[in-house]
């Protein structure tokens, strides 16, 4: 049986919806109303396709871990004809969360309530004292079977489930985005890449979309960063000797002049995707010197792509990739950042990180530097985001003023082939969302 | 009482002194005193796993060395400081303190004690509770910490902005 969607006690229609949104700006009932968020959920993360586990978790048959699908809980599992199951962990006799368990390997499931046991397709194997039940009850019935989303597919590793049975395929969904998902698979040597168990939830305060629309803002870091970047400006050069002075290049990153900034780009598409451009000029962020370590990482990538394509995967200048509405994907450090939805007032950001097969080592504990300085839920960086939205969250619930702003570049937008292109400190890619939002949010299932 | 009994004795009332000596440094919000405490080549860790015993491969909550730490301090004096506005109210509370282990030929303990951190800001009061371990050396001028290890019980769970120095 498929998991069917929660029938909302909403009543708005698809004009009343759409007076929440203006061109430059949206409704603060957007961040607060409950009534709002259990739309979202219907219509955007029960609907759309929601990144659920990567392959490198799931390699053998029975391989499980656990995940989460919009609202619900769910068990990703390989099963023994080698597919991927999204099964949600809820026992279809009481109700029982049957698995507890982060992950493992398993071919059936078994809750520990009443014994009904599953196998890893979902289906019904067996109940205990078979003779109790009438003639009439079904093992064959879905009804008697988990739940699990209909649709289940992946991208170069990365697995998506839809909880709507008919939409738009997976790669229609990624559009341009295949490209940030492609950049980080073909930094590894091996040609694919694992996904570190080691992961970090981060919980906030706020609205979900507050994440995104700061994942590429691209003017708010001289003013929330001010403190970090004050702190590192007077540090001696040889500070961060721990880390190969990493550390420090991250938090200067962000000391960047207005001016600097306004010479950044974002690429905002009509999917509501984004991402920056233009980070790593002058090396800021990617160092040209070459050290033993990365000479030997570029040259097991040239043994495998050739001297030309790998500097093109190298010098791929994209920061923050945003796949709309779930994740943040910065492929130069192998980190993604999952949003996970809670309720309209509140979000986990699930972070994670990928070691690029056949790299070395060291490749990877700079993965894991950058991911403990900007991931972790005490960094000195992203703490003061954290921070941010939950003051926005206070604002946006305390009235009065019914509308927020998005003017910022608005009507200067220069417009391209794919997407919209404009210069970094626009709102544009806000207001890129929020069409995107709109799409989603007007339109009925299944279409 | 005989002698090296004696020796033990005293040194757990050095011991103890200085470990709340260096809590109430935080509580005070005297935070400068509070570096000057760590050695040159100390680490400030807070792992992410139970039992975490890599810190490079595996990520950490906090993996610092004394001059990133140096950072992070400034950063929570800085006026503009957003996570750590308004300014927030801590309280360390250290108990079963325990000299697990003397190196005479380094004069080096490793102390283990049992940490509570209650952490007040406006309307919101965090607590955060873990087993600590110094690793204490002698110096000049009384203890300096090698080490600074704080296992959180949640440390792999879902957690809020963390700013609070524990």
């Amino acid at each position: 049986m498929e998991l069917s969607e929660k029938v909302t006690t909403m009543t708005l229609d698809a004009d009343e919806i759409r007076a929440l949104v203006k061109p430059n700006g949206a409704h603060r009932s957007l961040y607060a109303d409950p009534a709002i968020f259990d739309l979202e959920m219907e219509r955007i993360f029960h609907r759309t396709w929601i990144f659920v586990a990567h392959e490198s978790q799931l390699r053998k048959p029975g391989d499980f871990v656990r995940s989460k699908l919009g609202r619900h809980e769910v068990v990703v599992v390989r099963s023994g004809d080698n597919k991927i199951h999204v099964l949600q962990n809820r026992c279809a006799h009481r109700g029982a969360q049957f698995c507890t368990a982060k992950r493992g390997n398993a071919l059936s499931f078994v809750c520990p309530y009443h014994a009904w046991s599953y196998s890893a397709d979902g289906s019904l194997q067996g109940v205990p004292h078979r003779q109790s039940y009438p003639p009439s009850f079904d093992f064959k019935d879905p009804a008697n079977h988990l739940f699990q989303a209909p649709r289940v597919d992946s991208y170069r590793g990365f697995v998506f489930a839809s909880l709507a049975p008919t939409g738009m395929p997976l790669l229609e969904h990624l559009g341009d985005m295949t490209a940030a998902i492609d950049n980080l698979v073909d930094r590894a040597p091996d040609g694919s890449v694992t996904m570190s168990e080691h992961s970090f939830q981060l919980m906030y305060r706020g609205n979900w979309k507050l994440h995104h629309e700061n994942g590429n803002d691209g003017f708010h870091p001289s003013f929330v960063h001010e403190s970090s970047v004050d702190a590192a400006r007077g540090a001696p050069p040889e500070a961060s000797a721990l880390d190969d002075g990493l550390t420090l290049v991250q938090l200067r990153s962000n000391a960047r002049t207005n001016q600097e900034w306004e010479e950044t780009t974002k690429v905002s598409l009509r999917s509501g995707h984004s991402y920056g451009a233009g980070f790593y000029r002058g090396g800021v962020l990617a160092p040209k010197s070459e050290n033993p370590v990365r000479k030997k990482y570029r040259l097991a990538l040239e043994a495998r792509h050739g001297a030309e394509r790998t500097a093109e995967i190298l010098g791929l200048d994209r920061f923050n990739n945003l796949i709309y509405p779930d994740i943040i994907l910065n492929s130069q450090y192998q980190v993604m950042r999952l949003v996970h939805p809670v309720a309209v007032n509140k979000t986990i950001i699930s972070s994670h990180i990928f070691r690029l097969d056949g790299a070395p080592e060291e490749i990877f504990e700079r993965t894991v530097r950058y991911f403990t300085n900007l991931g972790s839920p005490a960094s000195i960086i992203y703490t003061d985001d954290a921070a941010i939205f939950e003051r926005c969250q206070a604002g946006f619930e305390d009235g009065g003023k019914e509308w927020l702003d998005l003017s910022r570049g608005y009507g200067l937008d220069e417009h391209g082939p794919d997407g919209m292109l404009f210069s970094g400190p626009t709102e544009a890619p806000q207001r890129g969302q929020y069409v995107r939002w709109l799409d989603y949010m007007t339109v009925d299932a299944g279409q | 009482m005989n002698d090296a009994a004696s020796i033990i004795d005293q040194s757990e009332r050095e011991v103890r002194k200085f470990i709340h000596h260096e809590a109430r440094l935080i509580d005070e919000r005297r935070f400068d005193e509070w570096l000057a405490l760590f050695a040159d080549d100390a680490r400030y860790w807070i792992p992410s796993k139970p039992d975490q015993t890599d810190a490079k491969a595996v990520p950490s909550i906090i993996y610092e060395n004394r001059a990133l730490l140096t950072i992070r301090v400034r950063r929570l004096m800085h006026p503009r400081a957003y996570a750590a506005l308004p300014t927030p109210r801590t309280m360390h509370v250290v108990g079963n303190l325990e000299i697990r282990d003397h190196d005479v030929s380094t004069d080096q303990f490793r102390v283990s004690s049992n940490l509570m951190v209650l952490e007040h800001q406006e309307a919101t009061t965090r607590n955060f509770a873990g087993h600590c371990e110094h690793i204490l050396r002698r110096s000049d001028h009384g203890f300096i910490i090698a080490l600074k290890r704080i296992d959180l019980i949640d440390c792999d769970a879902v957690h809020g902005i963390i700013t609070a120095l524990l």
